[in-house]
């Protein structure tokens, strides 16, 4: 009896044993390079560090109604990139999932292009159509008769530019929330009575819920954190993520740039988060708390 | 055999086919764009107004090549650390209960919630003293691909008939050496290459962590880009672009043809 | 409870193809009123695709539909007051059972006052009340079948459609729900098209039959008809796994199988000299004088053994043990004294 309690023992040990060796290296680069960095971002923004234990920054910069406007422009990019990708990517989603014609595997694949790209790159692809000497602002040019202030460098390029990265990530999630979609639940709501139009607004777009919920809270958070694409394009529009890199760079005050990277990274955790509470699917009398 | 569904006779669906056209030509529009402003003389005068040239690309690829290798050198240390820490977590979280492990997923996948640009901050103000000399670049690339590399391997490590497989050696004499890389491995090899190229991609295109992180000898392929963007001519400028996205490409149709992924940023 | 006016469904010469293939070739059926009509055949006759048909789903490419005398053929679905029940139920996930249900009143502009009652007497009726909060998710195959049914019946349609109603649910259960499913139906007096692959679920169920083969009618009657007389061998062996042999005809009444195995027949059916037989099992008793034969199969049915026998000079016969045998006994088989051998064609 005794015997087997003991290798009974082993057996349980070892996989925990095991799986801490397997573990433990990432455990340790994760807690030297993310963990205590964040720690030290954290306590440089109090103060810590630097001029001593304070909350000054926060409430210099939480006071200072500049950066109010710059979270206010950022919120504002945010939202409208995300409204507009979803605007053209859901019905574009819902094409693409039917079965059916060959072009829609070279549709698919065109919308990937923006994935790899980074920000930079597609700023500098509105610049190309919009910028100064833009396709775009060449053509209007030669249409008005006028010269065209180029779009590039303002809001709408800007906005633009959001909308570029977002489209593919927003298809990917809706392509694969609308595969998910059985096909027969939307013959038999035609059966029960529902026009083609109510079987989008009563089934269709029910079932997608999650995932357009999903697809926007992720959307939103990439938007709030971009760098690159803003470093490229703005000039009199200013984003949050350029203020830190401004408050690091240019002023030298890494403890302005902590305060603005803590508050920043706050937020599109917050963003994130709320995938969970709003994209939830809906929970029934029935079933527990998953 | 699937009946077939009516044709679209569906005003949501005609709708779903003009946005699709629009956003596959918005996405690929710039690309000819691209390639025409780096093949002409001047672009103010027009396209090609003095046929196409390839001075442009000629010149700024001298440039370009070494951050285009230091980028590539970059890209295969940060696989490289992806698979000497990653790869054993994987197999971990895929196969064991251990206590902590919804923390272990949780802290994975934290760099993803938090913006390059405060993450590079972070780095930073740790580590002062290691900026220079580009350690804490490839740490910077290590963590924002880590959970792309984990999050690909997991499912693959966790799947049902690849553990069946497994027990089936097991019963047929293999002990856990021989299965790891009889079975385990080659089980897992469609997951193992895609992550890879997740991996090298989002490297290769990664600019917000790496623009604070750079030091003069360790500068990758997008910042040197941001610079000819900032200061450079427009032709030379499309020309490294050019350059960067031959770079990228390879990789990236690897990964659609494998069946696409959540990858790069803003 | 009567849940619509019952009505008659009417195809006549239907045909469809997909693309180049032709999947439904030439139907033409009258259903009752009230009546359940089932369709059986082999996997891809095109039985599901009969049912898209009449629901709406697709357009023939020739032939007529009618529902009580309307010729409903320029009708979009929503608008046929057609019930479909597909093989998977496709219940929808985002609602509750009762808002399942509630679907088609909803659709209809019921209000929902009214629906509460509509829904909550359907639920009883389904028997299925105490799930009506219940997320779809959670529930069974029986219970998914039911509240698809539900679902259906909900509209008032004047046809129900059925697409192999239970070969999603597990073969024990299958039995008892084949009872309560008809159960249902009746209850309901609604007119209705069920479709199966199982011959003896169609025999068990159907006031009439309609056997069809790649994509035309075989035979419609009732299941008697079709077991008694079956008009093609196809019928025959589909229906009831019968070997089918040609006789000789020695008698008004009598057939002759081969030396020493006779047998009777309704003398009504048959006049020709040589005569199609579709033997079943049942037909053949193993131990009766006859010729000798050897076992070359034998399954254990409980109570009996299914055999197949090797004769010597003929084929293999289906046949009945009552005592243990084994493959490879020695023995002899003649014709059942009660038999009466079913004569196949017209």
């Amino acid at each position: 009896m005794q015997l087997m309690t003991l290798q009974r023992d082993r057996r349980l040990r070892w996989p925990r044993v095991e799986a801490a060796l397997l573990v433990a290296p990432l455990l340790l680069g994760l807690s030297l390079l993310l963990l205590w960095p964040l720690a030290i971002l954290a306590l440089r923004s109090i103060g810590v560090g630097g001029e001593g234990l304070s909350f000054a920054t926060y409430r210099a910069v939480l006071a200072e109604p500049r950066y109010w406007q710059v979270l206010g422009n950022t919120a504002l990019l945010a939202l409208a990139s995300t409204i507009g990708a979803l605007l053209l990517c859901t019905p574009a989603a819902l094409y693409l999932e039917q079965p059916g014609a060959s072009g829609r595997r070279v549709l698919a694949v065109l919308l990937t292009i923006p994935l790899s790209l980074p920000g930079i790159v597609i700023g500098f692809f509105v610049i190309l159509f919009f910028g100064r000497t833009g396709v775009a602002t060449d053509l209007a040019e030669a249409a008005l008769g006028r010269r065209v202030p180029p779009l590039a460098y303002t809001f709408w390029g800007m906005l633009l530019g959001y909308i570029y990265f977002q489209i593919p990530r927003v298809v990917l999630v809706l392509r694969g929330a609308a595969a998910a979609i059985d096909p027969d639940t939307l013959d038999a709501a035609r059966t029960l009575g529902a026009s083609p139009w109510r079987v989008y607004t009563a089934v269709v777009f029910p079932a997608l819920r999650p995932a357009l919920l999903g697809a926007a809270s992720l959307s939103m958070a990439t938007a709030f954190g971009a760098f690159g694409t803003a470093a490229t394009l703005s000039r009199s529009y200013r984003v949050l993520p350029l203020e830190i890199a401004a408050a690091f760079t240019e002023r030298f005050a890494p403890e302005l740039a902590a305060t603005l990277s803590v508050l920043l990274a706050l937020l599109t955790a917050a963003l994130l988060w709320s995938v969970g509470a709003l994209g939830a699917e809906r929970r029934f009398a029935d079933e527990e708390n998953r | 055999m699937q009946p077939p569904r009516p044709s679209t006779r569906d005003p949501v669906l005609a709708i779903g086919r003009a946005c699709a056209i629009s956003a596959a030509l918005i996405c690929f529009l710039p690309i000819p764009l691209l390639l025409a402003v780096a093949t002409s003389d001047t672009w103010q005068q027009g396209p090609w107004t003095d046929g196409v040239t390839l001075r442009w690309l000629g010149a700024s690829w001298a440039t370009v090549a070494p951050f285009a290798a230091y980028s590539l050198r970059l890209a295969l240390t940060t696989l490289l650390l992806n698979v000497l820490i990653g790869l054993p977590a994987a197999y971990a979280l895929a196969r064991s209960r251990f206590p902590g492990r919804p923390v272990v997923r949780a802290l994975i996948g934290l760099p993803l919630a938090v913006p390059g640009i405060a993450l590079a901050l972070a780095l930073i103000l740790a580590y002062p003293t290691w900026r220079g000399g580009g350690w804490l670049l490839v740490a910077g690339h290590v963590l924002y691909t880590l959970p792309f590399f984990v999050g690909a391997l997991v499912p693959a490590l966790a799947a049902p008939d690849l553990r069946e497989r497994e027990a089936a050696a097991a019963t047929l004499g293999a002990d856990p050496l021989r299965r790891l890389v009889f079975v385990t491995l080659p089980g897992i090899r469609t997951a193992l290459l895609a992550a890879a190229i997740i991996v090298v991609t989002l490297s290769l295109g990664e600019f917000n962590v790496s623009f604070f992180l750079f030091a003069p000898t360790a500068k990758t392929l997008p910042v040197d880009l941001y610079a000819a963007y900032i200061t450079g001519r427009l032709e030379i400028a499309a020309a490294a672009t050019v350059w960067f996205i031959l770079l990228v490409i390879p990789a990236a149709a690897v990964i659609e043809y494998l069946g696409g992924a959540r990858i790069g940023q803003a | 409870m009567r849940i619509a006016q019952p009505a008659t469904l009417h195809l006549e010469r239907i045909r469809f193809a997909y693309g180049a293939t032709p999947i439904v070739k030439d139907v033409s059926l009258i259903v009752e009123p009230g009546e359940l009509v089932v369709i059986v055949g082999p996997s891809g006759c095109g039985k599901s695709t009969l049912l898209r048909l009449v629901a709406g789903l697709l357009q023939p490419q020739d032939g007529t539909l009618w529902i009580d005398k309307h010729d409903v053929r320029q009708l979009p679905p929503e608008r046929r007051r057609v019930g479909w029940v597909p093989q998977s139920y496709a219940l929808f996930e985002h609602l509750s059972v009762a808002e399942n249900i509630a679907f088609g009143p909803r659709m209809a502009g019921v209000s929902s006052a009214e629906r509460r009652t509509w829904v909550a007497e359907l639920l009883t009726l389904c028997r299925i009340s105490e799930l009506a909060e219940r997320s779809v998710r959670s529930l069974s195959g029986g219970q998914r079948q039911r509240v698809a049914i539900a679902r259906a019946l909900a509209s008032r349609p004047r046809v129900l459609l059925l697409d192999e109603p239970l070969a999603a649910l597990d073969p024990q259960l299958r039995h008892e729900l084949r009872a309560r499913l008809v159960e249902l139906v009746r209850a309901s007096g609604v007119t209705t098209l069920f479709v199966t692959h199982d011959q003896t679920e169609a025999l068990a169920v159907a006031d009439r039959i309609v056997v069809l083969d790649g994509g035309n009618v075989a035979q419609v009657g009732t299941p008697r008809q079709l077991w008694e007389t079956p008009q093609s061998a196809f019928v025959a062996r589909f229906l009831s796994a019968a070997e089918v042999i040609t006789a000789r005809r020695v008698g008004a009444e009598e057939v002759e199988i081969m030396p020493g195995l006779r047998g009777r027949i309704s003398s009504a059916r048959a006049t020709a000299d040589t005569i199609a037989l579709a033997l079943r099992p049942a037909d053949l008793l193993w131990g009766a004088a006859g010729v000798p034969a050897e076992v070359v199969h034998a399954e254990y049915l409980g109570g009996r053994y299914q055999l197949r026998v090797a004769v010597a000079g003929g084929p293999e016969l289906p046949c009945v043990a009552y005592t243990a045998v084994v493959r490879g006994a020695q023995g002899t088989i003649g014709v059942h004294p009660e038999a009466r051998l079913t004569v196949v064609g017209s």
